[in-house]
């Protein structure tokens, strides 16, 4: 397998020197390069799949990278069902969206910019899903960041969003700067930083060791996958084009914090107070965040919360210890959340890049294609069956009641609501009603079918991609693809073992429940009769408000932490800076340079003073002898 | 009474006798050539100096050759400095053609004084007796007092002219009494015969002569080299002789100078870590070869005449390469073979282009000209960093090799000390010659000058030193091996 | 039987001497002068440590450094005499102009 392995990332980065080089020339046909190169990869990747789903698997190095006393890092790839799994959800939907963007992105004067760092946000991403060593999981756990940046900041000549740019990258950082310690706290512990090595000897390690060493790479998971407190960057990340958005803040790139701590369940399943301090922040922030979502006008924003909320339900049930399960809504999550973004840009697209929902309404009628996937995406998300939404999210509910977490449950039931309400409150407020725009200056239109297709194809797996989880637990297909990964033996397994059928069957029925409410509530104020939005708006104001500016987080973390460190840069700058170091240095310059000069008055000119030092030359090489 | 010929083995001083005939002949020609076809005697002066390199080459091989009672030693040492100095000298050949031809330079004289001038440094080299080590200086010496002043009517040549004969006479007599307090400590004048006197004194109570000879003779050398504080003739000579001459003045002396100092090394009586009369040698010299390349680099920094501040900078370097000295280990003996090597190179190509842009009568030579360079001829612009950055020691460049392999030499020899204060003189002297490439290319450019055209032949030399430094910087494994290899290492 | 050390002294006067002449004297003739009186110097060493050695080589030595310095001295007579054809003086610290 490995002689084809390195062609998943090697196609993606052959269309970024290709694009960067040559995109003068490319131009506007830049994208065959870039969708043609994920393509490969994806095409790669279902062959890796196979293999995989066949029993094979891959720990292969590629090349020494760094080799320096005891610490080692090589260049290699790791494949099992885990890896396989994301490798195919991240191309396929990489690819989808390439082809999405070329309608999007038609009349952008930065079009092969865009597929450039398109593909290199896929080669970075599939990268570090290979990787089989900390350091290399590293090195593209930057990576993805660095596109994050450039992509949301595409649009750099607008002020916020190269600042929404900059803050995902900077409060990405502290998050990595957590994730950067907590593998030197491995291999300082472990001599190692290979999953395989690192993994056989976590046992051995003390208690605390890995309770430390998990909580720094949970900062780095927080960072990336937008959870409490390290979130405030994703909903300003909307800067970006659509297409990003879909992709990176949605499908791939905010998953990797997941993955993460799947890929390392050995330690985190050592570490039990990690894992507690993970299910309550996973549900803290599903909560939170679904709260915010309630009331944002944005058809973007909503989606943006609505993902740290989704997140927040994977965390928890990696936290749960249910791995299979985070990464089973991990996969479902990235086929609806992607339909529901692409399906906002085409209504962006229609409507001349309006995002407000309150100048929308009655688009289904215009809008057939994106409206009816919309649609499809929504009942997914909000845990209807058979839609992929139900069976992924039912899993991690249950995996909470199986471990008598009886109040994650409760959180979890409450926040499926909430999910289930606030979309319908999108699409009841975009798609249907009457048209809140003038209808005549706005020429509303479906959008091409490079955009409708993608929208397509991901609504079938919206639809099917949940049935791979059906059957009871342990006997569904992704039990039995993902657990050989999660069954270490002699470790514990939580939450997996299954529970009788009739409680399975109450559980289930009081998800649908909720999400019926939600659906049911939305309609009622939204679709019914309109009015009502505004006055509960202004019976719950306070309520309103505090919501709607999102509790004032963003100003919080501004006056505490920002403004005062803006200060002492300033001051250290002016101050320090410029008065002693650069003093120090420039004064030493013209030291030198004053002595050349003094010098130089030694050489008169006069033959006479030449013959003189030349013989003080020769009194002080001899008297060198006399005095010994 | 019967005359005892000595044993000669004629085949191993052709080379030195071809070049004599060569000088020789090429005056006599000089006389009957007309002027319009001068050119060929310059021509003929390599055909003379390739010949007597092809002998270094025979089936046989001069290698391990050895005659006339040892004054001529032919080891894997002569044959690379004889052909440093015959490379250089074609080349300063080739770069005298477009001078000669300005200056109304008489060619024969000019042409034989070249030859004679490196027949004196191939003695030198080639020789482990002091005799012949003096004669080959001398005749290196006067013929460039001659040539420095060639140019009869340009004040400052004569002025040069004068400075360098009675400074260098001056130390030939220091050097001379150095060498008869060498023979009166050991009663012989060959190296090898005073290497193995070393602890036997035959003197007695005049055991002082033997430290005393030395010194002397180090000082002697030391002034040709250009150690602080002999230095003084340096700067004025190379500013007043003309570019050509100084070209070829920078280069083959210093490098004879050296390799006689190195002979001494190879031999032994001067090996710095054995103590001769108790006198810390290693010190002395160190400290003479820190003094030489700061006060070479302090000074060049103040310069604004670009051949003066060429002058200090060939100080300086001669302070590097006395490090390599200090260092006494048969490698460093090669290292320095090859920093004179690449500093042959570079220094060739930047005064070959200091020569191209210089106007009438030496003009045009301050810092100030070369504002602008790089708009009005980038090519040469560029070529001209590259030898400044080779100067300076920037890594891709021979500069960088022949300082890498000089310093790690010194550095296995424990001389960490020394080879700090070497590297911080190159961070100094980074200064000065990167001011030029700032000159060049990041102000605007002088409209009142106007840039000369470059004559062929100098284009040609440059373009070969250029190939030199740049291949040397990037792949010196090949010259290092041959080098190691032709030095027994 | 004279001394070595008297020899040794002689000739180091004279060396002395020479040297002190280059440094003080204000004409390049004289300067020329007593490089030459150095150079005799040397070559009295020679013949004296030749002799109380016993050995032929220093009074061979003496004959090149002699036939070298007659040569020297005669480049040197005609760069000074180009000099003062140029700057019709004699007098050293008149050549000044490369300085610095």
């Amino acid at each position: 397998m490995e002689k084809f392995v390195w062609l998943i990332p090697a196609f993606p980065l052959i269309g970024v020197l290709i694009n960067l080089f040559f995109g003068r020339w490319t131009g506007k046909k830049a994208h065959w390069i870039a969708c043609l190169a994920v393509l490969g990869s994806f095409i790669v990747s279902l062959m890796v799949f196979s293999r995989v789903m066949q029993g094979e698997t891959l720990n292969y190095d590629y090349f020494n990278w760094i080799w320096v006393g005891s610490f080692h890092a090589n260049a290699g790839v790791l494949i099992d069902p885990l890896s396989a799994l994301m490798l195919i959800v991240v191309t396929g939907v990489s690819f989808l969206i390439h082809v999405y963007s070329i309608g999007y992105m038609h009349d952008d004067p930065g079009y092969p910019r865009f597929f450039l760092y398109l593909n290199l946000f896929v080669f970075s991403m599939v990268s570090l899903v290979l990787a089989n060593n900390f350091l290399l999981l590293y090195v593209f756990w930057e990576a993805v960041g660095l596109c994050s940046y450039l992509l949301i900041g595409f649009w750099f000549q607008k002020k916020s969003a190269s600042d929404a740019g900059k803050k995902a990258f900077i409060v990405n950082r502290i998050g990595d700067f957590g994730f950067g310690l907590g593998i030197m706290m491995i291999f300082v512990v472990f001599g190692s930083i290979q999953f395989t090595e690192v993994f056989g000897m976590a046992s051995g390690a003390s208690v605390a060791c890995l309770t430390a060493i998990t909580l720094l790479l949970l900062l780095g998971a927080m960072g990336k996958s937008a959870q409490i407190p390290l979130y405030v960057w994703l909903p300003d990340a909307m800067e970006g084009p659509t297409p990003v958005s879909a992709l990176i803040h949605a499908a791939t790139m905010v998953t990797a914090g997941v993955y993460m701590i799947a890929r390392c369940h050995v330690l985190f399943n050592l570490a039990p107070l990690t894992q507690n301090v993970i299910i309550w922040m996973g549900m803290l922030t599903a909560f939170f965040a679904a709260t915010i979502a309630l009331v944002q006008k944005d058809i973007k924003r909503v989606l943006a919360y609505s993902t740290i909320s989704q997140l927040g339900y994977m965390f928890v049930g990696v936290g749960l210890g249910a791995y299979t399960a985070g990464i089973f809504h991990l996969a479902t999550h990235a086929f609806f959340k992607a339909l529901l973004f692409l399906g906002a840009g085409s209504v962006m697209h229609a409507m001349a890049n309006e995002t407000d929902m309150w100048k929308m309404g009655g688009l289904s009628k215009i809008m057939k294609y994106t409206s009816w996937t919309f649609l499809i995406a929504c009942l997914a998300i909000a845990g209807i069956p058979p839609f992929a939404g139900f069976f992924s999210k039912e899993e991690i509910l249950g995996a909470a009641w199986s471990a008598h977490r009886y109040e994650i449950y409760a959180l979890g039931i409450l926040t499926a609501l909430m999910t289930a309400f606030y979309m319908f409150r999108v699409y009841f407020l975009t798609f249907k009603g009457t048209p809140r725009y003038n209808v005549h200056s706005h020429h509303a239109h479906e959008s091409p079918w490079v955009m409708t297709f993608p929208l397509m194809v991901l609504a079938v797996f919206s639809v099917i991609a949940g049935w791979v989880g059906i059957g009871t637990h342990g006997g569904s297909w992704i039990h039995q693809f993902l657990n050989p990964v999660f069954t270490l033996p002699g470790s514990e397994h939580m939450a997996e073992a299954g529970h009788s059928g009739s409680e399975q069957l109450l559980l289930m029925g009081i998800a649908i429940a909720a999400a019926l409410a939600g659906i049911g509530l939305a309609w009622q104020i939204y679709l019914k009769d309109i009015k009502q939005s505004d006055r509960m708006a202004a019976q719950f104001s306070g309520l309103h408000k505090v919501l709607t500016n999102k509790y004032y987080v963003d100003e919080f973390y501004d006056a505490v932490f920002v403004t005062p460190i803006k200060n002492i840069s300033i001051a250290l700058w002016r101050g320090f800076d410029a008065v002693v170091i650069d003093g120090t240095v420039n004064g030493i310059g013209w030291f030198v340079s004053i002595i050349g000069q003094l010098l130089r008055y030694f050489q008169s000119g006069y033959v006479r003073t030449y013959t003189t030092m030349f013989v003080i030359g020769v009194i002080a090489v001899l008297g060198f002898y006399l005095t010994r | 009474m019967k005359v005892l010929m000595p044993s000669i083995d004629y085949m191993a001083i052709m080379p030195q006798t071809l070049l004599g005939v060569a000088g020789l002949v090429i005056l006599l020609l000089g006389l009957f050539v007309p002027r319009r076809r001068q050119d060929l005697l310059a021509v003929l002066s390599i055909i003379f100096l390739n010949i007597s390199v092809l002998f270094l080459f025979t089936g046989k091989g001069l290698l391990g050759s050895v005659t006339l009672n040892q004054m001529v030693t032919w080891d894997g040492f002569s044959i690379l400095f004889t052909l440093l100095f015959v490379v250089s000298s074609a080349f300063t050949v080739a770069l005298s053609i477009p001078f000669v031809n300005r200056e109304n330079v008489h060619p024969g004289e000019y042409y034989s004084l070249l030859i004679f001038a490196t027949l004196g440094m191939v003695l030198m080299a080639t020789t482990t007796d002091l005799l012949i080590l003096f004669l080959g200086l001398e005749l290196m010496s006067i013929a460039l007092y001659i040539l420095a002043s060639i140019t009869r009517n340009n004040d400052k040549a004569a002025e040069a002219g004068m400075k360098y004969l009675i400074m260098g006479a001056f130390s030939s007599a220091f050097l001379l009494y150095g060498i008869a307090f060498m023979y009166g400590a050991t009663g012989s004048t060959n190296l090898v015969e005073i290497a193995s006197y070393m602890n036997i004194s035959p003197m007695g109570a005049y055991e002082w002569m033997l430290p005393a000879g030395l010194g002397l003779v180090l000082i002697g050398f030391g002034f040709k080299v250009g150690l602080v504080p002999f230095h003084m003739w340096i700067p004025d000579v190379y500013e007043g002789a003309p570019t050509v001459v100084t070209t070829f003045m920078s280069i083959g002396p210093k490098a004879a100078g050296f390799a006689a100092l190195a002979r001494f090394l190879l031999l032994g009586p001067f090996i710095p870590n054995h103590e001769v009369g108790n006198i810390p040698w290693p010190i002395l010299l160190a400290g003479l070869a820190g003094l030489t390349m700061t006060i070479g680099n302090l000074i060049a920094i103040a310069q604004t005449n670009i051949k003066r501040m060429l002058a200090y900078s060939s100080i300086a370097h001669a302070g590097y390469v006395m490090v390599g000295l200090v260092t006494a280990s048969p490698k460093s003996v090669s290292a320095i073979y090859f920093y004179m090597v690449a500093y042959f190179l570079m220094n060739m190509g930047a005064f070959a282009i200091v020569y191209a842009l210089q106007g009438e009568n030496g003009r045009g030579l301050a810092l100030k000209r070369f504002m602008g360079l790089a708009y009005k001829k980038p090519g040469l612009a560029l070529v001209f960093s590259v030898f400044l950055l080779s100067l300076t020691g920037f890594p891709l460049t021979a500069g960088f090799m022949g300082k890498f392999n000089l310093f790690r030499e010194a550095v296995d020899a424990g001389l960490i000390g020394l080879v700090i204060v070497a590297v911080l003189n190159s961070v100094v002297s980074a200064y000065y010659y990167l001011r030029v490439v700032v000159f060049m290319y990041m102000h605007d450019p002088d409209e009142s000058v106007t840039v000369p055209e470059i004559p062929s032949m100098v284009g040609f030399v440059v373009a070969l030193c250029l190939v030199g430094v740049l291949y040397f910087g990037i792949l010196p494994g090949g010259i290092l091996k041959v080098i190691n290899l032709l030095m027994g290492n | 039987m004279v001394p070595l050390s008297w020899y040794l002294s002689l000739s180091a006067i004279l060396f002395f001497l020479g040297v002190v002449g280059m440094m003080t004297r204000r004409n390049t003739i004289i300067m020329l002068m007593c490089i030459e009186l150095m150079m005799n110097a040397a070559n009295l060493t020679f013949v004296a440590l030749s002799h109380y050695l016993h050995s032929m080589n220093g009074q061979m030595f003496v004959f090149f450094i002699v036939a070298i310095a007659a040569a020297e001295v005669s480049v040197g007579l005609a760069i000074i005499i180009n000099l003062y054809r140029l700057k019709a003086s004699v007098d050293p610290d008149d050549m000044n102009r490369l300085q610095g």
